[in-house]
């Protein structure tokens, strides 16, 4: 049990603190419905691939840096300090579609979409969600029919973030008309600029526009586009899985981190309700707040042993969903505790990627109970996966 | 970095786990308050020394083990699992306390559990040094000869026979506990809190003994919904149940993990180590007090009973929030300066 870091990790530590300080960009990243989003991204993934930084837990054939489990840890921690950019729509292409390209594609397929992926030439959507196959997946029906060589796909993806500025989608349909739940699925790379593929955007509550619902009008996928085999699509969407160390997830426990002393300093330099001290002497603020700097503190350190973990198992296990769910909690709690501090200022709009954008960052955290399995599910996992709970579902 | 436990760590657990099963079952089957006239069975309690528990972390030159922190912790969390009875807090930080101050002779009679020791946790303001005043809440009260008192300036032991403890009627009634009000009462021996951190030090092992109660009460929570059959389902189907178990899971795997950061940041004095040693505590705590309070809820009116095991955890988590500091005092130690 140790908190040592070997002298090579501190250099490496240093190299990353260094670059990351030059040539993190310093205008805030486009908010909204704003054409220059896609470019700002894209942009700031191609600045990380010029320089080698890009793809850091990618293996080395495929042009990322490869990297230890620890050196991973020191660039998401740096990455955080240094207050650079969210990943925005290079999401799924980096941590996702490509993870799980990596993990199942052919050769062709990886030499083709890999490189693409990491020079920030493309942006991923990711089509899985459906009206009616949310918390429950299997339930999606879009239909894709094998004809001669290609696919025709019919149907309906929905909360499909980025779609409106996507090159490529991961997309997953039912194959087979007679499967039902997790068989019969495929996973195939959908061209986004492929007729027959309408995109609507959905508005959001804290003014966002990247999310999306998809329409498919028999549109025709090559063959040569499924990964793994058809009818395994569901084993493939699930492999991304192997590849994460829970190393990326530290970006966000460091970056909530610096918001809530953020939120101590705002508070020791507002006023208290009485109007004669500063609101950090209100005890009942200054505990809240403490409390709150516990339970992000207690985070970083269920994080870190779960990397530990991971280190030693190869795998991270059902886990994940319970620092997922503290996680989301606690950004729900500290937004919330931000209106509270902010008080008559917190009736002004700021977008999240602003200075003082508390509102923006508030409104934005409803959506940590609900991406990536809502909060609900995330607790099933953990009750059935980790505790060993009896399921109530056929 | 690494902060999952060694094979070593691990198997002083499982050690202590077995001993603790045999030796010293958690007691329920109808009893709010121990039986026994002892706290614990004074045959045991040499046992247990015997098995080393006292001088885990101790130096070998201080005639300990020789290991630090990070196994100590391994013992209290089973002793918070086991909800034991017995001074081991006290004796350990006391026996630490000798050896700090260069006391190897009281240090080794405290290890060996013949010098019995009782932790006072100072009431409001205190004055600890070379004399002791203070109020005093003092817990393991029983066969104790020494009092431990500790805040963030230094710790002292002073004999528990010019301390005059009042007894009382504990809500756990399997700790001996007593209250008293000293005033500059000798130390036998005492160590300014900069040179031997016994403060962090006790915060840290009665975290872990909070996070190992908090675990044990998920544990017995979850085998309870899985066996208790309503409606002919068990009970541990209904969301209502198995998200409320989740909820006690997670909070249990931050106390831990957090009181394994803490343990290594104040073996290794590492910056921020007092903050992290605070913030295991008070976070352990309130994961001990909700789980607990969790475990009644999940076991229905069998929870109300002292047939079932929960209540000794809601006894204990109470009893544990009380010592050396509490909620409030700790929150202001995370936020600092204000």
């Amino acid at each position: 049990m140790d908190l040592d870091f070997t002298v090579e990790e501190q250099e490496f530590r240093d190299e990353v603190r260094t670059w990351l300080c030059e040539h993190v960009p310093t205008q805030p990243r486009p908010h909204g419905d704003d054409p220059d989003s896609r470019d700002f991204d894209l942009g700031w993934q191609r600045a990380q691939y010029d320089d080698g930084w890009a793809g850091i837990s990618w293996p080395a054939e495929y042009g990322g840096r490869g990297l230890s489990t620890l050196q991973q840890l020191i660039w998401y921690e740096e990455y955080a300090r240094a207050d650079a950019p969210w990943i925005g729509a290079c999401f799924v292409g980096i941590n996702h579609g490509g993870p799980t390209l990596i993990a199942r594609a052919i050769d062709a397929q990886k030499t083709f979409h890999l490189p693409r992926i990491l020079r920030g030439d493309v942006v991923w959507c990711q089509g899985f969600s459906e009206p009616e196959a949310g918390s429950d997946l299997a339930n999606l029906k879009t239909r894709a029919v094998v004809d001669g060589n290609e696919l025709i796909v019919t149907g309906q993806k929905i909360w499909t973030s980025f779609a409106h500025l996507a090159d490529y989608q991961e997309l997953l349909v039912r194959s087979d008309p007679e499967s039902s739940r997790h068989m019969g699925l495929t996973w195939v790379i959908c061209d986004m600029h492929a007729p027959g593929i309408t995109v609507r955007q959905i508005p959001t509550l804290d003014r966002g526009a990247e999310f999306c619902e998809v329409l498919y009008e028999e549109v025709r996928i090559p063959i040569s586009n499924v990964v793994g085999d058809i009818g395994d699509g569901w084993s493939v969407a699930m492999s991304t899985l192997t590849l994460e160390r829970g190393t990326g997830f530290m970006a966000e426990i460091i970056h909530t981190k610096q918001m809530i002393e953020a939120l101590i300093d705002e508070a020791r330099h507002r006023t208290a309700p009485d109007g004669r001290r500063p609101l950090l002497a209100d005890d009942d603020y200054a505990r809240r707040l403490g409390a709150l700097k516990a339970e992000i503190t207690v985070l970083r350190s269920a994080a870190y042993r779960a990397i530990s973990r991971n280190r030693r198992t190869g795998t991270p296990g059902p886990e994940g969903s319970m620092l997922r769910l503290a996680y989301g909690d606690l950004l729900q709690a500290l937004t919330r505790l931000a209106m509270d501090v902010f008080g008559h200022d917190a009736l002004a709009y700021i977008d999240r990627f602003r200075n003082g954008g508390w509102t923006g960052a508030w409104l934005r955290s409803f959506a940590a109970g609900m991406g990536g399995g809502t909060f609900e599910i995330q607790r099933n996992i953990i009750g059935e996966r980790v505790l060993g709970l009896p399921r109530d579902r056929s | 970095m690494d902060l999952m436990t060694t094979g070593e760590q691990d198997e002083i657990a499982g050690t202590v786990a077995s001993f603790l099963a045999n030796r010293l079952p958690v007691a329920s089957g109808g009893t709010t308050q121990a039986v026994s006239p002892f706290e614990i069975d004074p045959g045991v309690w040499q046992e247990c020394a015997g098995l080393g528990w006292l001088a885990l972390g101790l130096s070998e030159e201080a005639g300990g083990v020789g290991y630090g922190l990070a196994e100590e912790i391994m013992l209290f969390r089973e002793l918070g699992r086991g909800v034991a009875p017995g001074p081991f807090l006290p004796g350990v930080l006391g026996a630490h306390l000798a050896a700090a101050a260069g006391d190897f002779g009281l240090a080794s009679e405290i290890a060996s559990g013949e010098t019995r020791v009782a932790l006072g946790s100072p009431i409001g303001l205190a004055s600890v040094g070379d004399t002791v005043t203070a109020e005093l809440s003092v817990v393991h009260t029983d066969g104790a000869t020494l009092v431990l008192v500790c805040d963030d300036t230094a710790s002292a032991l002073v004999p528990a026979g010019e301390c005059d403890i009042e007894p009382i009627d504990p809500v756990d009634g399997f700790i001996t506990t007593g209250r008293t009000r000293v005033d500059a009462v000798a130390s036998v021996a005492w160590a300014d809190n900069a040179k031997a951190q016994i403060f962090e030090h006790g915060l840290v092992l009665a975290a872990a003994s909070a996070a190992g109660v908090a675990e044990a009460a998920v544990a017995v929570a979850v085998g309870y919904a899985g066996l208790r059959v309503q409606f002919g389902k068990p009970i541990g189907v209904n969301q209502a149940i198995k998200h409320w178990c989740a909820d006690m899971a997670v909070r249990a795997d931050g106390a831990f993990a957090q009181v394994c950061y803490a343990a290594v940041a104040v073996r290794d004095r590492l910056p921020g180590a007092a903050v992290e040693a605070a913030i295991a505590k008070y976070f352990a705590d309130e994961a001990a007090r909700l789980n607990s309070e969790g475990a009644v809820q999940i076991h229905g009116a069998m929870g109300f009973t002292s047939q079932a095991t929960p209540y000794r955890f809601v006894y204990r988590a109470h009893l544990l929030a009380r010592c050396l500091a509490s909620r409030a005092g700790l929150l202001d130690r995370v936020i600092g300066e204000r």
